[in-house]
């Protein structure tokens, strides 16, 4: 009898379709044959089969803890909570760390309450998660339980936990923020952001989630700080930790979960916002829009084309948005029209 | 988790569905959980709001719970109506985003219980190093068929891919593997060729 012998490459079809339990009778007997045409052949395959039958798991991301409570509701909790509508999505953001679907809906209650920004204590000895927000066009400064000081720029989120400082001093930002961290060596400050933790003890930083598309901006003081991805331990040849000395700044670029390390001339470029001053180097036009958004709580609109060359270097001290978009307007050959909280450019075509 | 069981699955699905069966529900949970953020985080940058999508999913699945069994195939449903979720999350916040790209979030295996016949706790740890090593694509295509068990054409349509590029990364995946193990079959050679004799059967 006679049949096609397994060209070249082929085997691997073959044996990926038997993986998959897809392999038709004809490539069944191709497989048999070419497995007895050398041990190792059988062992090639009994080994890739083996290693598939056994199963993988998944090494838990960090961050994630998920608690089946939190998706099961008993027939008595759904009638009790008809308004209990609001996704996870949305609810993670003004979030409880806590389980049990009494504590989920008392976080919907309170959620009027944190996003004004107040505090709420603990409940029945659970950890509580603390946020404090910053609105758009306003600064806040947070006072930590330790004595550190946080300096929270616009439209911006810190969240930590009810027992900060009690064992660790962990807290979350969305946004950026300005840290002074009261000196603990026993337990060091831990800033986490999307994937990199930042660890300082007795050192004063800035971390800007918004630079450039959501890649993370970490500027140094004073003191010392280690920065890590909190993934590194799970991708191979990925060892993402970083110290930074003062002078120095880093860069987690998000695409390529890597830093960047670079000298700076002066901390104040990046740290004055936190004194009222709105500084911009070698801003492009969406940059500066973004900030001036957040920074005076305005939404812009234009008509026709921004430059694209825009390089915009200045600092405004405690000024009206008119001042700024006058001298904007300047190098930017716009004029504007403010409406509320409504601003239109208007682009003069050259 | 452990290689995935589709009649067991099944059963769990029919307590769930007619008696509400809790305890079933979080072992359902606990199974397909971990293996969905892994796969959110694939299209979602931040870990927490992954999870938090995929919590969302099974917020969902289990409040029509009385329907589960007449799902046909609930790992392929699972794994679409995540990315759907993803797509929606990517639509309200108005970003534009192509699910083609999969990105590498570190996605990490480790075999359970890696020591048997022919798998040396080495050789296990040889093997998972050349998995989590692919490029993402090819890692993820080989989890979800060769390990989950979704056909070509269900894994093809979740990831946005055609059957050919899902059967050229598998055939890649296992020219790869072959090729290591050989190779380290080479070295250890005498360890092993004791058993084959013994079972030359598949």
């Amino acid at each position: 009898m006679e049949y096609m012998t397994p060209k070249k490459g082929n085997i691997d079809r073959i044996i990926s379709r038997t993986l998959a339990g897809d392999a038709n009778n004809r490539e069944e007997k191709e497989l048999k044959d070419w497995i007895l045409e050398e041990d190792e052949h059988y062992l090639e395959f009994k080994i890739i089969q083996e290693s598939a039958l056994k199963g993988f798991k998944e090494r838990k991301l960090l961050n994630t803890d998920s608690t089946f409570e939190k998706v099961w509701e008993t027939e008595e909790s759904v009638k009790k909570g008809s308004h209990f509508k609001i996704g996870f999505s949305v609810f993670k953001t003004v979030a409880v760390s806590a389980a049990g679907l009494a504590l989920i809906l008392l976080s919907v209650f309170s959620y009027r309450q944190l996003v004004i920004n107040q505090e709420i204590s603990q409940i029945d000895g659970q950890p509580v998660m603390i946020e404090k927000f910053s609105p758009m066009g306003q600064i806040s400064k947070v006072f930590l339980p330790d004595g550190s000081l946080v300096w929270l720029n616009a439209d911006s989120k810190l969240q930590y936990s009810s027992y900060f400082g009690e064992r660790t001093r962990t807290v979350s930002l969305t946004g950026e923020a300005y840290f002074e961290v009261k000196q603990d060596q026993a337990k060091p400050f831990l800033v986490k952001s999307g994937n990199v933790a930042i660890t300082a003890t007795g050192t004063s930083f800035n971390v800007n989630t918004f630079y450039n598309n959501s890649d993370i901006e970490i500027v140094l003081d004073e003191g010392e700080l280690t920065i890590e991805n909190l993934f590194s331990s799970l991708i191979p040849g990925m060892p993402l930790k970083t110290t930074l000395v003062p002078g120095e700044k880093a860069i987690y670029s998000l695409r390529e979960s890597l830093f960047d390390v670079d000298d700076i001339q002066d901390s104040f470029d990046y740290t004055c916002w936190k004194d009222g001053v709105l500084s911009f180097r070698h801003a492009d036009f969406e940059t500066v829009v973004n900030s001036l958004e957040r920074w005076y709580g305005v939404e812009f609109t234009w008509d026709g084309e921004p430059d694209r060359g825009w390089n915009y270097t200045g600092a405004f001290n405690n000024e009206y948005l008119e001042s700024v978009l006058n001298s904007l307007g300047l190098d930017g050959q716009f004029s504007y029209e403010i409406n509320n909280n409504a601003v239109q450019l208007i682009f003069s075509d050259k | 988790m452990v290689k995935v069981d589709k009649l067991y699955i099944q059963k769990l699905l029919v307590r769930i569905a007619r008696h509400s069966d809790e305890e079933a529900a979080r072992e359902f949970f606990e199974i397909f959980h971990p293996k969905l953020v892994r796969f959110a985080a694939i299209y979602i940058s931040s870990a927490s709001m992954a999870n938090d999508l995929v919590s969302d999913v099974f917020l969902k699945l289990f409040r029509n719970k009385s329907k589960l069994a007449d799902i046909k195939d609930i790992q392929y449903y699972l794994y679409k109506s995540v990315k759907n979720q993803c797509i929606t999350y990517y639509k309200k916040r108005r970003e534009e985003i192509s699910l083609d790209d999969i990105e590498d979030t570190g996605y990490a295996y480790e075999i359970v219980n890696p020591e048997s016949e022919f798998l040396t706790n080495e050789l296990s740890a040889k093997i998972e190093d050349i998995i989590n090593n692919f490029p993402p694509k090819r890692k993820i295509i080989y989890k979800m068929v060769v390990i989950d068990g979704l056909k070509y054409k269900e894994a093809a349509e979740i990831l946005d891919l055609s059957v050919k590029t899902i059967e050229n990364h598998l055939a890649l995946a296992v020219k790869t593997l072959r090729g290591s193990i050989r190779e380290y079959l080479g070295s250890n050679d005498a360890k092993l060729s004791g058993k084959i004799s013994k079972h030359k059967n598949i």
